[in-house]
């Protein structure tokens, strides 16, 4: 058996046209054609079978021969490759191990639905549990460091706010009785102005309302019933989970694509939407537990359905509502599940109790 | 110029043998690499990342061997041991650093400055690395450069650029690329890079001034009927994409317009419309896909990118002397690959 290719002599960049060939003791004659050898049609080369390396295939690629002192031997004919590397030890050759599983088209098949499912179990429970196992054995002096972000805002989006001390201070009066079981969140009320009708809370532990939100609420159980949202999501520890997530998720397409570096636009987006859908997920875990809160607390759910129609109703107005087209997507772009969808919740949980 | 004609029409025969222009084209198909690509991926979750270095190695066969020029292909060398040492090094390096920092602050402190003055030679290495796993016609390719040059290219010239608020930063790109380039050879041949600050400031002031400009217009617009403004995204988006386009393209037709090698000299036609194709067509695909166009997403941008880079040859290019084997201490190469910058 011959096989064709070409020959490089590992000093210079000129390739040779030559053939491979092995004889009866395990002798490799390699013959050169070429002007240089034009006398007698070719030149001869003899290597010992022990001294070369034949590389493992990679689908349909030029197979390489590496010889003694970087010399290099070329041959598009991996059949014949394979047949030379199987003759010379047929129990070593398990570099085609790897090539006849990446060109068996049912083990693609079979690795195509075994990544896919592994990856929607990795993203939708792997990540969310690894993430809480991890958040919860952090130790507390990482979320402390969080806590001066309000006054990065304070220097950014928020202005004071313009209720007097006294209001404030009935207000926190109001609210003092149902956040003071939960004294390990280190909870603290503040008020501002300056961001819409908002209520938000810090890793730290500060809850901040705006006044356009406090202006907005009918009765007090409306705003205990935002309170107890935000407690929900300072007592899942959402915004350190959100951080570990998001970098959870870029470990794991890393791991998957193997590399991020011709595909940055590519692989951002997914990661942006799952991001998303798991901020969907802490609202809703927020929702419920100011529900359960609520029903201790022996408060009429239905305020909280009917504050957040009403922050919903003053939000749409304000962005004026874009065209009708984006509203089916806005719901896979947004941080929050649809309003309508947690009322829906909201009066659900209202009649199941 | 006439010159140059009659120079032509006198020795038309010996011109049309040593002057060529020579495109680069990659061969590699989008499911022949999808196929590669799953086993790799599948193999690298079930192994909880080891086998990543396998996968590494396989990938980069694939995508080196199906690029050509002149009817040869390259090669990738790295084997998977290789790679796979860096990556523990870099995991294990990182493990220190964090928990250093989380429980003994000032180590970590420390540990950080280290790094931080490590960085060029740990650039100098990782390019060293990436161009000795490189071959084409058996002969590798090589990187050399001193820390001091990597200091200048990678820290200096970007902070000079910052400080004067942008006005240098194409003098930093520019230096950048000639650091990158002229440290970078060819078995024993170097390669020269020959643009100039002025060739990155000429693109940078155009775009600089038509967003001025479509920013001007669009502050006009919105103080004049501000419901206008709910519409800022659909248009402050495109105007990213373009910028980012504009900035691909740019680049990168100046960076191989000015690649050298000997007397022979590369070239590059990417066109906006081009890439902006490609990128959507991708973009487009992988989404509907899940992800699973991501390996064939790759195949199009690569034949795309070298489709659109040719090297005129001027005399042969079977001169090239492979350089004197390279003893890199494998520490170094490790720290090397472990701390890939990806520059």
């Amino acid at each position: 058996m011959r096989i064709k290719g070409y020959y490089l002599d590992g000093k210079s960049s000129k390739r040779h046209e030559a053939s491979l060939e092995l004889n009866s003791h395990r002798g490799i004659k390699l013959y050169l054609y070429g002007p240089s050898a034009e006398h007698i049609g070719h030149e001869l080369i003899m290597f010992d079978a022990d001294s070369i390396q034949i590389e493992s295939r990679v689908a349909n690629t030029a197979r390489e021969i590496t010889l003694e002192n970087d010399q290099l031997f070329i041959s598009y004919d991996n059949e014949g490759v394979d047949a030379l590397a199987n003759t010379l030890s047929p129990k070593r050759h398990k570099g085609s191990f790897l090539h006849r599983l990446e060109s068996n088209l049912s083990t693609i098949l079979i690795a195509t639905f075994a990544l896919i499912s592994l990856s929607y179990v990795g993203l939708v429970y792997g990540i969310p549990k690894l993430t809480s196992v991890i958040a919860q054995s952090l130790p507390e002096v990482i979320e402390a460091k969080f806590d001066q972000s309000l006054t990065v805002l304070d220097n950014s989006f928020l202005e004071p706010s313009e209720l007097s001390q006294e209001e404030q201070n009935k207000l926190r009066y109001l609210m003092k009785p149902y956040y003071q079981d939960f004294d390990n969140l280190n909870i603290k009320i503040e008020f501002r102005s300056g961001f819409g009708a908002n209520a938000f809370a810090l890793p730290g532990g500060t809850i901040v309302f705006t006044d356009e939100f406090i202006e907005l609420t009918k009765n007090d159980d409306e705003i205990i019933a935002v309170l107890f949202h935000e407690i929900g999501h300072l007592k899942h520890k959402h915004i350190l989970r959100r951080a570990i997530q998001a970098s959870l998720l870029t470990a794991f397409i890393l791991l998957v694509t193997g590399d991020l570096d011709t595909l940055d636009i590519i692989t951002g987006l997914p990661t942006l939407l799952t991001d998303l859908t798991y901020s969907r997920d802490f609202e809703r875990e927020a929702d419920q537990f100011a529900l359960e809160q609520l029903t201790l607390a022996n408060i009429n759910v239905e305020n909280f359905a009917l504050i957040m129609g009403r922050l919903t109703q003053v939000n749409r107005m304000n962005s004026d509502e874009e065209a009708g087209a984006l509203s089916g997507l806005e719901h896979y772009l947004s941080t929050h599940p649809a309003p309508e969808e947690r009322i829906q919740t909201i009066l659900d949980y209202k009649e199941a109790h | 110029m006439s010159e140059s004609v009659t120079a032509e029409v006198v020795t038309p025969i010996n011109d049309s043998q040593t002057k060529n222009i020579l495109p680069f084209e990659f061969r590699g198909q989008g499911f022949e690499y999808f196929k590669l690509w799953v086993v790799n991926a599948l193999l690298t979750v079930l192994t909880f990342g080891i086998y990543s270095a396998w996968a590494t190695v396989r990938n980069n066969r694939y995508l080196h061997a199906n690029l050509y020029l002149n009817n040869t292909h390259f090669r990738y060398l790295a084997t998977p041991m290789q790679i796979l040492k860096g990556r523990i090094i870099a995991i294990a390096a990182l493990i220190i650093y964090m928990t250093a920092l989380q429980f003994m602050p000032t180590v970590g402190a420390i540990l950080g400055i280290a790094l931080f003055i490590a960085i060029p030679y740990f650039v100098n290495q990782s390019l060293v690395f990436d161009r000795r796993m490189t071959s084409y016609n058996n002969i590798q390719f090589r990187f050399s450069a001193t820390y001091w040059q990597a200091v200048k290219a990678l820290i200096l010239w970007p902070l000079l650029g910052i400080f004067t608020m942008g006005i240098l930063y194409p003098k930093a790109f520019k230096e950048i690329n000639a650091y990158l380039v002229n440290n970078s050879s060819y078995g024993k041949t170097q390669f020269q890079f020959s643009a100039k600050a002025w060739d990155y400031g000429k693109p940078a002031l155009v775009a600089a001034a038509i967003m001025l400009v479509l920013g001007l217009i669009g502050f006009g617009i919105i103080s004049a009927v501000p419901a206008f403004a709910a519409f800022l995204p659909v248009i402050v988006l495109p105007a990213y994409l373009f910028l980012i386009i504009f900035f691909i393209v740019t680049v990168n037709n100046i960076f191989y317009r000015n690649l050298h090698i000997d007397e022979h000299n590369f070239n590059a036609n990417f066109t906006m419309p081009g890439l902006f194709k490609v990128i959507l067509i991708n973009v487009l695909l992988t989404i509907v896909t899940l992800g699973l166009y991501l390996p064939a997403a790759k195949i199009r941008m690569i034949k795309y990118l070298a489709q659109n880079v040719s090297l005129e040859v001027n005399g042969s290019l079977e001169n090239f002397r492979a350089a004197p084997a390279q003893e890199v201490g494998a520490l170094g190469e490790e720290m090397g690959q472990a701390f890939d910058f990806g520059v």
